[in-house]
């Protein structure tokens, strides 16, 4: 008997005579399941025949088969894949299906929540606008890395991620402007110091560039990915406003900086450096999409960094640079 | 609705039907379809958006 490996569930809740879970940002219930198939689903996520799966847990193996012939017909069991190359499309495709996946486990962190539902803080807000002040100031620490670094002979590629630099440089004043309204004085803002894990953000992009050209674009491309959809922008910037009375002018500068993204069309840019390359060793596809994901990990403890540092009670906000004198 | 067919219920404005309701092999009536599995499906709210722009 062969092994039935789903493909990777999220939220996975059993209950009595059904099972939950999420994939690609669609929850999925399935009843009524005897309890013994109940116990069993989750060995389905490994490479386990069967056979085994029935042995150790009891279970009818008919019922395991006919389980995973229905989660079949829903796109949900791993079949096999060659080991041949892949074309740049397809592997765009693949990473457009793993996205909401990874997004969703990305803002899984708390901090979003927090802010949305009030139990957050202007301080929260004012630390969020810090570091993203400088994640975006540190672009001038990876961009030009990932363009030096791509092969020369891919002159369209390379062009493409000059321009993408060239238009991003400097949309760390966006932020800027943003703190300002919230009362930070400039000469805080560009005084102060990034929290570690800001600084490690841009360290890995360092290292993605430095690994390959595709390695740096998926990392670039799941940032962007949030820039999608301009209609809902506003939702969370606007659900969380009342709460801790930010004013719209603190806000408004990050809608300017969506709308320019947007007049770049910066989250196609990972679609149109996919369309450069018929094709793509298994190899390399594979190792981008362990970037994309290790990216995902690094925005949630980024995040998780970001709310403890400045939910701590008596955190002033602005992190100083050393100061021989002070320190 | 019978419990027989494999039915799948969707968001009308995100998700499209499969179609498999429809299918004969699936019908109440099949005397092969010994166990019924309901597969239900549903969008998950959407993640910020916005928020993480470089």
């Amino acid at each position: 008997m062969t092994a039935a490996m789903l493909k990777k569930l999220y939220d996975l809740n059993k209950g009595h005579s059904t099972i939950s879970f999420v994939r690609r940002g669609v929850q999925y219930t399935v009843e009524p399941l005897s309890s013994k198939v109940v116990q069993a689903f989750p060995y389905l996520q490994a490479r386990i025949p069967l056979d085994d799966i029935g042995q150790i847990t009891g279970t009818a193996v008919e019922e395991l088969v006919h389980l995973k012939e229905e989660l079949r017909r829903e796109n949900l069991v791993e079949e096999e894949e060659g080991a041949g190359p892949v074309n740049g499309r397809a592997f765009y495709a693949r990473f457009r299906e793993f996205l909401p996946d990874w997004m969703r486990e990305a803002f899984s962190a708390p901090y979003w929540e927090v802010m949305l539902s009030g139990k957050g803080s202007k301080q929260l807000y004012i630390g969020y606008l810090l570091e993203l002040y400088h994640y975006t100031r540190n672009a001038n620490r990876h961009m030009p890395l990932v363009v030096a670094a791509c092969p020369s002979e891919w002159k369209e590629v390379k062009r493409m991620l000059a321009t993408h630099y060239f238009e991003e440089w400097n949309h760390y004043d966006f932020f800027a402007c943003a703190l300002i309204a919230m009362g930070i004085p400039k000469s805080d803002v560009e005084a102060s110091d990034p929290l570690p894990s800001t600084l490690e953000m841009s360290n890995f992009m360092r290292q993605a560039a430095r690994t390959s050209t595709l390695c740096y674009a998926i990392c670039s491309a799941i940032l962007e990915g949030t820039t999608e959809d301009s209609g809902n922008y506003g939702e969370y910037f606007r659900g969380i406003a009342p709460h801790y009375g930010i004013p719209d002018k603190a806000i408004q500068p990050l809608f300017d900086h969506l709308a320019l993204d947007g007049d770049y069309n910066h989250s196609s840019l990972f679609e149109q450096i996919c369309e450069q390359f018929p094709e793509i060793s298994r190899r390399e596809a594979e190792r981008a999409m362990s970037f994309g994901r290790q990216m995902i990990d690094h925005i949630y403890l980024w995040t998780e960094h970001i709310h403890q540092y400045y939910g701590r009670s008596g955190s002033h906000g602005v992190r100083r640079k050393f100061d021989l004198a002070r320190d | 609705m019978n419990s027989d067919v494999k039915t799948v219920m969707e968001n009308e404005n995100q998700l499209q039907d499969t179609g498999e309701a429809n299918n004969p092999a699936q019908s109440p009536q099949d005397p092969q379809s010994k166990f019924s599995i309901k597969v239900t499906k549903k969008p998950v709210p959407a993640t910020p958006r916005g928020v993480l722009a470089e």
